[in-house]
């Protein structure tokens, strides 16, 4: 039997009509040619036959939908409703934006009308989306952006918990023969801040120092822009004074004199050689420290590192490494009773969640309060 | 038989009346035009269905598809309370234009 809907569809021109009316039209036209062949049937003609028939009751298809686009004026669709037809018959993704170019017609026609409430519609918003904009520049920047070190997530802090549940830094000598020992670390080591008093170039000034143990700059998976890092043994007393400054005091301080490389500075009244200058982005852990001293010229009691860090295996995690360390508690106890008596547990938390972990609840309430805040405003401008 | 001029001036009112009986489809306009003039009258559907949607569009017919038990759907037209009412006019529109030739030619009105 003759598909008389594809017949008509293919042959009637109706322009830029209305889908809906243009599918009666072409349906009922296309019953019509099914009733004329029917008829034919019916009076004893063959199917080519009846088919002749009927598609002769229409010879000039041209003249029909000239006629016809003449009389349906009214349902022909305005410019933008003929693109969204067009749109809406390719389907797929036009289909989408068809409907978002409907809905920005209406939406822009309902503010012209009324500009009073436009004006404050876009105040809302902006105020809204500025504040989110704002918000989430934060938590990108704070709580999803990894740190700035290669392999971040494979940096932790390790910690000590004692028998009344309090978390204090790891034992310094702890931390010694965990280096020595543990299978599941890169390198761990420790750190101190303390303050320095530079004198002998210029204005006295107090850097912010950070003392380092054996492989910190390991640890930290960063190389020198100029000169070196410490090496192995230099974190001992006795050996030569040297420091790493940081680039900022380079450049502010030293102006970024590359031949400041060599030289002695005064630092706490005793001479360090400079031997190295870090790169600009290091800052590691946070951006504390201008000038690095090796751990042997800390002017504390080093029982306990402030910051304890390490560099967990490629293929190990978080919990195998904790698990290592824990098992060599026991042997520690009995080598540094003292130190050990309280400590029940080693806890390791990667660098990131220790940095944030303070303020990643505040962030994360008020960015959902600000996207609320947003929803509202929204809510409001399309009611 | 009848000029076209002469057959598209009454399209609209044979169409009306037709309807006025009962809901139909159109085919079923064109062929009862057809039985009921004694095979005088022959709209094709170049010429009926334009009228039908113009019709409809000026609120005198509505079309709507309708299943019948054992048919298939189709289109009925039916008439509508502003188009009974173009159908009285155009009656005695018809009926006044018919008494005028008369009188003019000269021969009675059956």
């Amino acid at each position: 039997m003759p598909d008389w809907k594809e017949y008509v569809r293919r042959r009637l021109e109706l322009g830029d009509l209305d889908p809906h009316r243009e599918n009666r039209i072409v349906e009922d036209l296309a019953e019509q040619l099914e009733d004329f062949y029917g008829e034919a049937l019916e009076g004893g003609a063959g199917p080519e036959k009846a088919a002749a028939f009927a598609r002769a009751q229409v010879s000039d298809w041209d003249r029909l939908g000239r006629e016809l686009r003449s009389v349906e004026k009214s349902h022909r669709l305005p410019a933008a409703d003929r693109w969204r037809a067009r749109a809406r018959a390719r389907g797929g993704l036009w289909l989408l934006l068809a409907d978002l170019q409907k809905d920005l017609l209406h939406g822009a026609r309902t503010l012209r009308r009324a500009p009073g409430f436009t004006l404050a519609a876009v105040l809302t918003l902006a105020i809204g989306i500025g504040a989110i904009t704002v918000t989430f520049t934060y938590v990108e920047a704070i709580l999803i952006r990894p740190l700035p070190f290669p392999d971040p997530d494979r940096l932790v802090m390790v910690r000590e918990r004692t028998a009344e549940g309090e978390v204090q830094p790891a034992a310094y000598a702890n931390l010694l023969e965990w280096r020595r020992e543990a299978r599941t670390f890169v390198d761990l080591a420790g750190m101190i801040a303390q303050s320095v008093n530079l004198t002998g170039e210029g204005e006295p000034a107090r850097l912010r120092g950070g003392f380092v143990s054996d492989g910190f700059f390991r640890v930290a998976g960063v190389s020198a822009l100029h000169g070196r890092l410490f090496q192995p043994g230099e974190d001992q007393p006795g050996g030569e004074r040297v420091v790493v400054l940081s680039h900022p005091v380079w450049t502010n301080r030293f102006g970024g004199d590359p031949g400041l490389l060599g030289r002695r500075l005064e630092l706490n009244g005793e001479p360090f050689t400079v031997i190295g200058i870090l790169p600009e982005e290091f800052s590691f852990p946070i951006d504390y420290a201008g000038i690095w001293l090796p751990m042997a010229y800390v002017t504390q009691d080093l029982e306990r590192a402030w910051w304890n860090f390490g560099r967990i295996r490629p293929g190990v995690d978080l919990e195998q490494a904790e698990r290592e360390l824990n098992a060599m508690l026991p042997g520690l106890a009995a080598r540094f009773p003292e130190l050990n008596a309280e400590v029940q547990q080693v806890q390791l938390e990667t660098l990131h969640s220790r940095l944030v972990r303070r303020i990643r609840p505040t962030l994360w309430i008020f960015l959902g309060a600000v996207a609320l805040v947003l929803l509202i405003a929204s809510a409001n401008v399309a009611t | 038989m009848f000029s076209p001029e002469l057959k598209k001036g009454s399209v609209e009112l044979l169409i009306l009346s037709l309807l006025e009986a009962k809901a139909r489809h159109g085919y079923e306009i064109g062929k009862q035009i057809e039985a009921r003039s004694d095979g005088a009258l022959q709209f094709r559907i170049p010429s009926l269905y334009p009228v039908l949607c113009r019709m409809e569009n000026r609120g005198w017919i509505r079309g709507r598809w309708v299943e019948k038990a054992g048919q298939r759907r189709r289109c009925y037209y039916r008439l509508t309370p502003e188009g009974a009412r173009v159908l009285e006019q155009q009656k005695d529109h018809w009926d006044a234009y018919v008494a005028a030739i008369n009188r003019v030619i000269g021969s009675e009105h059956a």
